[in-house]
């Protein structure tokens, strides 16, 4: 495995409050490396966070609202914040509780260093 | 219900075996159905119902059943002969109005669920679902666009006032690009751009429905519950949508470079403004 | 397939598909038996010869099948390819009583992952149904043409044919 990669995983992971980190293919919508609480999720996460990025951003760009860049999702049980670099898309659940400045700025710099 | 054990599944087996519309096919239905067994679920209840077409417990089962294949048309025939016979019962009233729901039927999914509600008062999946009814019918009623209207002719509340100027006050503000309030099935109730706009604020709707499905469908696989918000960065605005209830949303677009608690100060405010407004 | 319950299949298999290509977002989605009758269709067909894929499907899944067995991989999952505007998938799936071939094709607004997430549960779904579980369904060669044309009648509108 890209040892580069585990370890942007690993410094995702470690943040405290994040439950999972995942980094996607982002046009096939498939898992390349992460750590979730549920390993087997991985694929429908993986497939469904390359989705709303995706067409996401394609909408936002045909409404020339601009490239998307981060795409974050607030839910009850917690948030799931998505960015891309170099073809991957990086995916980042925390708990309500966590940091979200801190979250956003690591996957930020996660995407630079993969781009 | 308890887990069947071996003895009782053999005992309602051998009861209906010997008559197909003994009182235990319902038990064996259903254990058969929590097995996953659904096709020989299917088949005891087609042929106890042969003999007892007024089970009304046995048509509600065969209608869940036919749910859990897709098969709404039938799901929905079962649950109409469950009203035809126990007229106030509650599954078939909360089958139909989901079902009446997702064939955007708002009108007929209102009454089916008002019926439930009067059944159960506190049930929140009808709870909910009728919010959403309710919702969608006030924004058709009022056309797709806010307009002062006949809140007793819709039997709900419709918005009132001008909508191009319900987020007037934020035009000041160099930060704020734009506020759009959506209704439930996506088209603009509300809007409020500054500038020259981006192409009609009309078009943005879908744009905003498909970030919000995409959400929902991946707030859904992680178990994280109904969203609460989504944010946008783009290299030309921030963006952040909520749910206003009543099947609403908000969305309010600011600049890339607004200071950190802009966006969360500008929600609060458009949030009490769109609420105001759509008179959820 | 017999023709006398050939449009019970076709009918239980609607739903499913639709929910398939909702839930993928694919342009098409064809289900093809192993002999390339055509059972159900979803989604912007125009552009394609849908017996012609049905059959090619068809013929793909026995020549994957024997290569696989060949090479001693006991079974194939799925062919992916990708194209420049647009993705085919096609993958084999076992009901009780026989082996379908589900064909979908997408653009940019699906993924194979998209695919590959909702691909087992509607295989699953297509499997319970109980038009895929009573025994001796296969039709015979007297029927086959006649059954072939009347599933693709029953899914195309009349003037199509």
């Amino acid at each position: 495995m890209n040892d580069r990669l585990t370890e942007a995983v690993e410094q995702l992971s470690r943040i405290p409050g994040v439950t999972g980190a995942l980094l996607v293919d982002a046009e096939a919508g498939l898992p390349v490396v992460g750590e979730l609480a549920d390993d087997a999720a991985a694929p429908a996460v993986a497939a469904l966070a390359a989705a709303a990025y995706r067409r996401t951003g394609r909408a936002l760009d045909n409404a020339k609202l601009g490239r998307l860049e981060m795409f974050r999702l607030e839910a009850a049980g917690g948030n799931v914040l998505i960015t891309d670099g170099g073809g991957l898309l990086i995916v980042v659940i925390a708990e309500p509780q966590a940091h979200h400045g801190r979250v956003q700025v690591e996957a930020l710099q996660v995407a630079e260093a993969l781009s | 219900m308890s887990d069947a054990g071996l003895p009782d599944l053999q005992r309602w087996s051998e009861e209906v075996a010997r008559d197909p519309a003994a009182p235990a096919f319902l038990s064996l239905a259903r254990a058969y159905r929590k097995q996953g067994r659904r096709d020989a679920a299917l088949r005891i209840c087609l042929r106890a119902l042969e003999h007892q077409p007024t089970h009304v417990e046995g048509h509600a089962l065969l209608a869940l059943l036919y749910l859990e294949t897709g098969e709404l048309e039938k799901a929905s025939d079962e649950w109409a002969t469950v009203l035809r016979l126990d007229p106030d019962n509650f599954d078939a009233h909360r089958g139909l109005g989901f079902v009446y729901l997702e064939r955007g039927d708002y009108e007929a999914a209102r009454r089916h669920l008002e019926s439930a509600a009067r059944v159960r008062p506190g049930d929140p999946a009808v709870r909910d679902a009728l919010a959403l009814a309710n919702g969608a019918v006030a924004g058709v009623a009022a056309g797709g666009a806010a307009v002062a209207g006949d809140a007793s002719a819709a039997g709900v509340h419709a918005p009132v006032g001008d909508p191009t100027r319900v987020f007037e006050e934020f035009l000041a503000d160099p930060n704020f690009v734009g506020a759009l309030v959506l209704d439930i099935r996506g088209l603009v109730a509300v809007s409020t751009v500054a500038g020259d706009g981006h192409g009609g604020a009309d078009q943005l709707g879908p744009v905003f429905s498909e970030a919000i499905e995409e959400a929902a469908r991946l707030a859904g696989v992680l178990g994280l519950g109904a969203w609460r918000g989504i944010q946008l960065h783009t290299d030309a605005a921030l963006i952040h949508l909520s749910p206003l209830g009543g099947g609403y949303t908000l969305v309010v677009a600011g600049s890339p470079n607004a200071p950190p608690d802009w966006m969360m100060r500008t929600v609060g405010r458009a949030t009490e403004l769109g609420l105001a407004f759509v008179g959820v | 397939m017999r023709r006398g319950d050939l449009a019970e299949v076709i009918d239980a298999l609607r739903e499913p598909v639709r929910a398939f290509v909702r839930d993928t977002r694919v342009r098409v989605a064809l289900v093809v038996d192993a002999s390339g009758q055509l059972l159900a269709q979803q989604g912007f067909t125009g552009g394609y010869e849908v017996a012609n894929v049905a059959s090619l499907a068809a013929a793909a899944h026995a020549s994957s099948r024997a290569l696989a067995e060949l090479t001693a991989a006991q079974r194939w999952n799925y062919l992916h390819q990708v194209g420049r505007e647009r993705q085919l998938f096609l993958a084999p799936f076992a009901t009780p009583t026989e082996e379908l071939i589900l064909v979908a094709i997408f653009d940019d607004d699906s993924s194979l992952g998209l695919v590959l997430l909702y691909f087992e549960d509607f295989a699953r779904r297509i499997g319970d149904l109980p038009q895929f579980r009573n025994a001796d369904r296969t039709g015979s060669a007297e029927t086959f043409e006649s059954d072939l044309e009347a599933g693709l009648r029953h899914i195309m509108p009349p003037d199509w044919l």
